[in-house]
């Protein structure tokens, strides 16, 4: 008889968050060899154990499987496995610790049952990303992780108040499918859409993620967004506003992308745009496109993750971020440039490869439920996801102008990283029925038919051509778009102003003495770290006291 | 540029096929009537790139600025 | 076990005088000590039978009620007691060697005799069933707690404490007049008696007189909105050890004097309803909210800013009692219980670190995670706790809080919170951002000793513990709550 809590995959990863904090140089290999437990715990032990658990107070229910649960950790633990190959290099600790610790509390939400549950860890997530976005060590990615960390914790708040008025009115706190029909759940909705990225809140992804180091924005890409989409499948499939929300997505990464100069924003905001279409399918709301959804969301973790790690060499390698500064590598980086165009030919879905098989589910969906004008925006947005992602990234980067910059391909598990990734890409494109075992619904949908592919390759080629015909306005300059931050960078000094104003008025009309001192500017942050020592007691204190409870609640 | 005129005309070549893979079309499983006409997804999706461009330029002369707007 | 309520109070009572004739300044502190921890134990033994078996009556000198003084020892009293002495224990343990460096030599004896009086004062209010016993309790602990004020080393401390006195002694004056009130109204002064002798039908215009009087009363006690200046003025000039001590209890011996005084005493007229006076208090409290975590935003010391988020936290505690349902009443007895905890905790932090620094700034906490990392472990955890992060008990009183807020008619208000800890959000984050992320780092603090940091490690553990396990807080609130809202007869 296992004990339940010991069949929650989650679990090694906190371990090994914690043992990384003890043992600082033997991270990788603690690293690889708790998500390696995971692994096994996941597809061995958690799909075939007795599961619920309830506390007797609240009905807490913190391990519930279900098979798109399983479906979303196993992609996860295997991108985590990638993604920790990749960052073998790479020497900080404390982001490896972190990265962890995010990986296990995004498996935590996946199998939560109840809403509370769902909500602790939700946070835990987030400030456990802020901490990875943060161990960049840089200024941008200092003020960058501020501003991720306010935006999500909003959101949290968000999420929270729509949580309590759901059991307040309901008193049940299991989760399950909602209706758009009460305040607490638009709400619910808003927490959940923020952290997918829905408009206005989508700047946050491309300000963030572009600023965590070369290793760690691969795992930035694959967590958050994709919990948000597992638990929109399961609350909100079929709302439809999801719909309009998604094609909005699309067409903001699309346009976004295009205009945008660094590398790996251009895939962030192509992050938003494939967010978009799994959203889309969720509102659609059928089996198909349920379907669809996970199988979309399965390759986008993996393809993107390829694309952030064929990025990320470049920039490990050559430490050049911008598409202004790099050029013609594919003869000195050969490897990358072949991976980097796997990646891209899959993102387009490409025939042959993971993208294809999941994307003609959503299209289909759409089709089969006579949409007309929602079909007709997917088919706009796979042109598009092949221009700014499929085409702009690999040209722009490997290939256009030559910059003669010297360096080799990146060290050698980075490469390995690599090419295990674009073979899973290209091995599920050509035996979808491996994906398609492991979807929610049973699967009758066959990829490979004379339309699909034909249709594709159509479409693809005439964006590729439509690309090219226009080169000289997609001509990369020093620039940035201004987005919805706009309305709240560097907007201190303003709020500053205003609560002054706002305070001296209530204290002189209540005729009190009042203290006029205006806050010192923020010092200008060179350097920081936040020191090791402090984070790992505040676990362990936090840990210690969680067990201790657990285990006189269990027994 | 001369990788830029390679590579159209490689795509030219390769669009010299488009026709010839109409013969996987199975025109009687399509359920939207614009579906069938011979050269829609071609035509829509050089449209749709072109005019995501467009919006893309327009967008732009409000919504660029230089690098170091923010600092 | 009938004699522990009045063991609790005659304890530290027999040995400040005892102390006064000893002059010794390390016997003092000792026997305080001593005492601080027997009445804990005491009092937790008193709080397991009352929970168990309910609450005990004890006459004073055997003379029976309503003509003597009784004792009264319910769930409620022993609720808060059991708080007044944890913290007085914390404190004093914490607090040693700052009452050495900053209280002159000559007065530390008398500090720590102040000290126990204030105990015995707050005892007394918390356990007494007589009106006009608690205003005697009441102005006992209000002279302790000038004397403990006026103590400390700024220059205006002194005024702090002279203010202070004036505005206590305008509070229990009116409560005076309203207690008096009441007695030539009904001519009794126990408070069970007067609870029935005063019926529906009984409203004159001096009733409604005594409660408004009260309500003042009650209200500069527990700075409600527009009384509330004298807290922050208090709190920044008093000696550190003494605002961390009374942040945790002087504050919520005024809720406690609300929840007896309004819910107990005038049960039967249920005067807030009657004379919406409910809203009132609601609305004044909502404004509270707000304008304390506005000026907290601004804060650049770092007493004020606690002390701005201290009223701020007591408006929640008032609000959400102005609410009137019963959970509305749990959600502001847990509040109770998790914000002292933690209140205390911070300003505790503060005590140990700056004992010489006057005006401690948030510039002061610079750099100050590397240099102690586990005690700035345990500040950020009581400050997430501030905030309302899951798995910190101020995000069960957040949660309750929230619930009873919605439950009741004024949905509405579930926005304020929420904007409000946003504010919060930010004014914490300032801290943290000077702690971890600065460059500079601050030698000028002192190093804290170990059993001060002890006391701060069992205070966040506390803290954590109770946002997991909430049958101490919640459970108990809960059966206080249904017992005032559903039972007619105690």
């Amino acid at each position: 008889m296992i004990n339940n809590l010991f069949a929650h995959p989650a679990l090694p990863l906190v371990i090994g968050s914690l043992l990384i904090f003890l043992f600082k140089e033997k991270s990788n290999h603690i690293s690889i060899i708790s998500i390696l437990i995971s692994l096994f715990i996941l597809i061995f032990i958690t799909s075939n154990v007795d599961y619920v658990y309830m506390s007797n107070i609240t009905a807490i229910n913190y391990f519930s499987y279900s098979k798109l649960a399983y479906l979303f950790c196993l992609v996860f633990l295997i991108m985590g496995l990638i993604g920790k190959l990749f960052s073998i290099y790479r020497d900080s600790y404390k982001e490896k610790a972190m990265v962890l610790l995010y990986i296990s509390s995004a498996i935590f939400v996946l199998f939560s049952g109840d809403f509370l549950t769902l909500y602790i860890f939700w946070e835990i997530m987030a400030i456990a990303s802020t901490m990875v976005i943060w161990s960049n060590n840089s200024r941008e990615s200092f003020s960058a992780g501020n501003r991720y960390l306010v935006m999500h914790l909003l959101g949290g708040m968000i999420l929270l108040l729509g949580i309590i008025g759901l059991y307040v009115d309901t008193n049940d706190l299991q989760i399950r499918l909602l209706n758009l029909d009460t305040w607490y759940n638009w709400m619910i909705l808003v927490g959940f859409l923020l952290n997918a990225g829905a408009p206005p809140f989508s700047q946050w992804i491309p300000d963030a993620y572009p600023e965590g180091s070369y290793s760690s924005t691969v795992f930035l890409s694959a967590y958050t967004t994709k919990t948000s989409v597992f638990i929109l499948i399961v609350t909100f499939a079929g709302s439809h506003v999801l719909m309009l929300i998604g094609i909005y997505m699309i067409m903001y990464g699309i346009v976004y992308a295009l205009l945008e100069n660094d590398i790996r924003r251009i895939l962030a905001y192509s992050i938003v745009n494939q967010v978009g279409f799994m959203i889309v399918g969720i509102g659609i709301g059928t089996e198909l496109s349920i379907n669809g959804t996970a199988a979309h969301a399965f390759s986008h973790i993996l393809y993107k993750g390829l694309l952030l790690m064929s990025a990320g060499s470049v920039i490990y390698m050559i430490n050049k971020r911008k598409c202004t500064d790099v050029g013609g590598l594919y003869k000195t980086m050969p490897i990358t440039a072949i991976c980097g165009i796997v990646g891209a030919l899959a993102i387009s879905a490409f025939p042959l490869t993971s993208g294809f098989i999941s994307k003609s589910m959503i299209v289909d969906a759409s089709i089969h439920e006579g949409m007309e004008l929602i079909w007709l925006m997917l088919l706009v947005g796979s042109a598009g996801v092949f221009l700014h992602a499929g085409i702009k990234f690999p040209w722009f980067v490997f290939f256009h102008k030559d910059k003669k910059i010297i360096t080799t391909d990146p060290p050698k598990y980075m490469k390995y990283a690599m090419i295990i990734t674009s073979g899973i890409c290209i091995f599920i494109g050509v035996w979808p029925e491996l994906l398609y075992s492991i979807l929610p619904y049973s699967v009758s949908f066959i990829p490979y038919t004379g339309n699909h592919v034909a249709s594709q390759l159509h479409i693809l080629l005439f964006s590729a051509l439509a690309f090219f015909i226009s080169l000289k306005y997609l001509e990369r300059t020093l620039t940035i778009t201004l987005d919805i931050d706009f309305l709240y960078r560097d907007k201190i000094k303003y709020i500053k102003i205003l609560v002054n104003f706002m305070s001296n008025m209530t204290a002189r009309s209540i005729n009190y003495i009042s203290f006029i001192n205006l806050r010192k500017n923020f010092n200008s942050i060179e350097n920081y770290l936040m020191k090791q020592t402090t984070v790992s007691v505040m676990l362990i204190i936090i840990l210690i006291t969680f067990t201790v409870s657990l285990i006189m609640n269990i027994s | 540029m001369n990788d830029r005129n390679k590579i159209i005309y490689i795509l030219i070549v390769l669009i010299n096929i488009t026709p010839y893979l109409y013969v996987f079309y199975d025109f009687k499983k399509v359920s939207f009537n614009i579906d069938n006409a011979i050269g829609f997804y071609p035509i829509f999706g050089f449209i749709a790139c072109i005019a995501l461009i467009i919006i893309a330029k327009c967008l732009a002369l409000i919504l660029k600025k230089e690098d170091t707007y923010y600092d | 076990m009938n004699q522990l309520p009045v063991l609790v109070l005659i304890l530290p009572l027999l040995v400040a005088p005892i102390l006064l004739l000893f002059r010794d300044n390390r016997y003092a502190y000792n026997m305080s000590l001593g005492v601080s921890f027997l009445n804990l134990l005491l009092i937790i033994s008193l709080l397991h039978y009352v929970y168990e078996d309910g609450n005990i009556l004890y006459e004073l000198g055997s003379w029976e009620a309503p003509i003597g003084i009784r004792l009264n020892a319910d769930l409620l009293s022993c609720y808060f007691l059991l708080l007044m002495s944890f913290m007085s224990l914390i404190c004093l343990i914490a607090g040693h060697k700052n009452v050495k460096s900053q209280i002159e030599d000559d007065n530390i004896y008398l500090f720590y005799i102040a000290w126990l009086l204030c105990n015995v004062g707050f005892s007394g209010i918390i356990l007494t069933n007589d009106i006009f016993n608690l205003f005697v309790f009441l102005e006992i602990s209000s002279l302790a707690s000038y004397f403990l004020i006026s103590q400390g080393n700024y220059k205006a401390s002194s005024l702090a404490a002279i203010q202070y006195l004036f505005i206590g002694s305008i509070g229990a004056v009116f409560i005076l007049f309203a207690i008096g009130i009441l007695y030539a109204n009904t001519g009794t002064l126990n408070m069970s008696d007067l609870s029935n002798k005063i019926i529906n039908n009984n409203i004159s215009l001096s009733m409604s007189l005594s409660i408004a009087m009260f309500l003042i009363g009650v209200g500069i006690k527990t700075a409600l909105f527009p009384l509330h200046g004298w807290l922050v003025r208090t709190y920044t000039y008093a000696p550190s050890i003494i605002v961390s001590y009374f942040s945790g209890t002087s504050t919520k011996i005024g809720v406690y004097i609300l929840l007896r005084i309004f819910l107990d005493v005038f049960h039967s007229i249920n005067p807030l309803e009657h004379y919406e006076l409910a809203q009132l208090i609601l609305f004044l409290s909502l404004i509270g909210v707000l304008l304390s975590t506005l000026y907290a935003v601004k804060q650049i010391e770092v007493k004020k800013m606690l002390a701005y988020s201290s009223v701020a936290q007591l408006s929640y505690i008032i609000l959400a009692i102005a609410l009137l349902t019963p959970e509305g009443l749990t959600a502001s007895l847990v509040h109770v219980f998790n914000h002292s905890i933690i209140k205390t905790g911070l300003f505790l932090v503060v005590t140990i670190l700056f004992i010489n620094n006057k005006d401690v700034s948030i510039d002061d906490f610079s750099g100050l995670g590397s240099k102690y990392p586990l005690l700035m472990s345990a500040f950020l955890l009581l400050l997430l706790g501030l905030i309302g992060l899951p798995l910190t008990s101020g995000f069960i009183s957040k949660w309750y809080l929230v619930s009873a807020i919605l439950q009741s008619d004024y949905w509405y208000i579930s926005v304020v919170v929420l904007i409000t800890s946003f504010m919060t959000l930010f004014y914490v984050w300032l801290l943290i951002e000077k702690i971890y992320f600065s460059v500079s780092v601050n030698h000028d603090s002192s190093i804290p000793t170990i059993s001060q940091s002890l006391c701060i490690y069992l205070l966040a553990a506390i803290t954590i513990y109770l946002g997991i396990e909430t049958s101490l807080t919640f459970g108990i609130s809960d059966q206080i709550s249904t017992n005032f809202f559903y039972n007619t007869n105690k």
